[in-house]
């Protein structure tokens, strides 16, 4: 048995290790809910306090007993948080996170939601007197060579989280239908906003790989582009206005470190996964298989599995949700069948699995995973 | 004046263009109902036609539905009460602990565009709301929208409530949003599921037997 750092170095080098590499709990889309992960622990009959990525999102921390019995190859390295003079807790409960956007959860609701978008009326003017938070603060960084050295050490993939999401962010900024609007009749804005993300996330990444490039085999950004039917905008608008952006990020990453750059986008890609390889993706997440154009994992393999690497691919619209455990093992084989040819695949959920997801699916997932994907492949 | 611009600059999303001309077509003496039936409603016809060609994405769509309802807060106001009758009723809204409207808000649009009346919710929805929009005697559709797998039983929710009321009877249910499928709209027994705008105006129009 290979060690998991190994096991994963070698399928992102297009060979064939022991076994599938699985990726849970590396990063947001690949971990659960905090709500969902209680009633996984509670099925487990274990105990630990609820941990998070980030409170807002509630992406869980998942216990390193946990990721043991799921079989996760890889650990997640976060940098701290960003200085930033907005975030505050509101005396009604609502959270502002580090740009300024204000955050609530409705009683009786799972989620978090935007109450408000503050640049949805901005300028160029606001854009450059925001107090933007600090992402290159060294203070972000401290001991995080370190703690990624110690998951080496323990023999695990080291998948650092970036925070680069300058079009999700711009999104929550703006408000997604003015941002989608900008995008054709405001251009000027666009490169003011996007602009001045780019500078931000490039720093805070620049940073994150300065201090611990060396010791970071994976490093995860993250940018939906897509809807369940579509590209959010055309092709020509992503490779126009935005396109450029991502280039210079992963370009400036990529200076610093040999990282693999894992690159997170919901929907339907299928029009810009040519562009994202282009511009020096490597892992691309998380194969929305339930949104068109993403479904056919054997013709993703077929048009791009020699250049790209893929993880995610078990559907959490259908299966994991609503299947049995028998469809959940079905649905694994399945996309091990089409993606783990020839190394290359690291399987997870789609998504950031919710409370709807009964743990014995969970666990159907990660041990169906480990069983069929022993290579020499069998299916 | 060329009234055809009015189709034209409402597809490319040209909103000041459509105001100016629209107000220009009034001062010409063209009838408002006119303008929406021969202008403005081909015109959304042909965006949604061009978005399910994947020609037009989501922008686009959202700028002709802007330029199209600056439009009509010109005209509404001076159509007389039996110059355009709506081609149907339609209630809609984002079920109950789901606040995402965008898709939503588009379907709303899109059918506006296609000359149906409109009555929107907003989001977060309960059922019990859904069955008070109802208008006694008017034939009409309930449309739901749900963005997520967790907030999708509260569709269930509504068609309960619709028939406790004695309501499910005199409307048609039509379901859509990302992880909704025809599969799902079955099981709960609604009367139609759409994957998008336009072919949420395709499915109303059928739904309702109208051929046009």
């Amino acid at each position: 048995m290979l060690p998991p750092r190994e096991r994963v170095l070698c399928a992102l080098e297009h060979e064939e290790p022991d076994r599938v590499p699985i990726f849970f709990g590396t990063s947001g889309a690949t971990t659960m809910l905090v709500p969902a992960y209680k009633r996984l622990k509670e099925h487990l009959r274990f105990e630990s306090q609820d941990r998070s990525f980030s409170e807002i999102l509630q992406y869980a921390l998942i216990d390193e007993e946990i990721l043991l019995r799921m079989g996760s190859d890889g650990r997640p390295l976060t940098p701290g948080p960003a200085p930033s003079s907005l975030r505050k807790e509101a005396q009604d409960g609502s959270l502002v996170d580090e740009w300024g956007i204000v955050w609530d959860k409705r009683p009786g609701s799972l989620y978090y939601e935007i109450v408000q978008a503050p640049l949805r009326r901005a300028n160029d003017d606001d854009v450059a007197s925001w107090p933007w938070p600090d992402l290159a603060h060294p203070s972000r960084f401290q001991g995080l060579a370190d703690r990624a050295r110690n998951i080496q050490e323990r023999g695990y993939a080291v998948v650092a989280i970036s925070g680069v999401n300058p079009w999700e962010t711009y999104c929550t900024l703006r408000g997604m239908d003015q941002a989608l609007v900008d995008l054709l009749l405001d251009e000027d804005f666009v490169h003011a906003l996007f602009g001045k993300l780019t500078d931000l996330m490039l720093a805070g990444a620049v940073g994150l790989v300065q201090h611990a490039g060396e010791q970071i085999d994976v490093l995860v950004m993250s940018d939906d582009l897509g809807t369940e039917s579509a590209p959010m905008m055309s092709p020509e608008t992503y490779r126009k206005l935005l396109k450029p952006y991502h280039a210079r990020i992963i370009s400036a990453i990529r200076a610093h470190t040999e990282a693999k750059i894992f690159f997170h986008s919901d929907g339907n890609i299928y029009p810009l996964i040519g562009d994202l390889v282009e511009i020096g993706v490597d892992i691309l997440n998380p194969i929305q298989v339930s949104a068109s154009g993403m479904g056919d994992t054997a013709r993703l393999k077929r048009e791009f599995g020699d250049r790209l690497s893929f993880c995610g691919a078990v559907d959490t619209q259908w299966a994991l949700p609503y299947g049995s455990p028998s469809d959940v093992r079905s649905e694994v084989r399945r996309r091990i069948r089409d993606l783990a040819p020839k190394g290359g695949y690291l399987l997870s959920a789609v998504h950031c699995l919710q409370p709807d997801v009964p743990p014995e699916n969970v666990l159907a997932m990660c041990d169906e995973a480990r069983r069929a994907g022993q290579y020499p492949l069998s299916l | 004046m060329d009234l055809k611009e009015i189709h034209e600059y409402t597809v490319t999303g040209n909103a000041s263009k459509v105001r100016e001309l629209t107000e220009q077509a009034l001062a010409e003496g063209v009838a408002p109902g006119e303008i929406i039936s021969k202008y403005l409603i081909p015109a959304m016809g042909e965006v949604g036609d061009r978005f399910e060609r994947n020609e037009f994405y989501v922008p686009e769509l959202l700028i002709a539905a802007r330029a199209m309802q600056g439009a009509l807060q010109i005209l509404k106001p001076l159509l007389a009460d039996n110059d355009l009758k709506p081609v149907g009723r339609v209630v809609i809204g984002t079920v109950k602990g789901d606040l995402h409207d965008i898709g939503k808000n588009l379907v709303s649009m899109m059918l506006q565009g296609a000359g149906f009346e409109v009555t929107d919710l907003g989001v977060d929805v309960a059922p019990e709301r859904f069955v008070d929009a109802i208008v006694q005697d008017s034939e009409q559709i309930v449309a739901l929208s749900a963005l997520l797998t967790t907030t999708m039983p509260a569709m269930k929710a509504t068609i309960e409530a619709l028939r406790a009321a004695g309501a499910r009877e005199k409307v048609m249910v039509v379901i859509g949003g990302a992880p909704v499928t025809q599969r799902y709209a079955d099981e709960i027994g609604a009367d139609g599921y759409a994957p998008d705008a336009n072919s949420a105006v395709r499915k109303v129009k059928q739904l309702l037997g109208i051929t046009q």
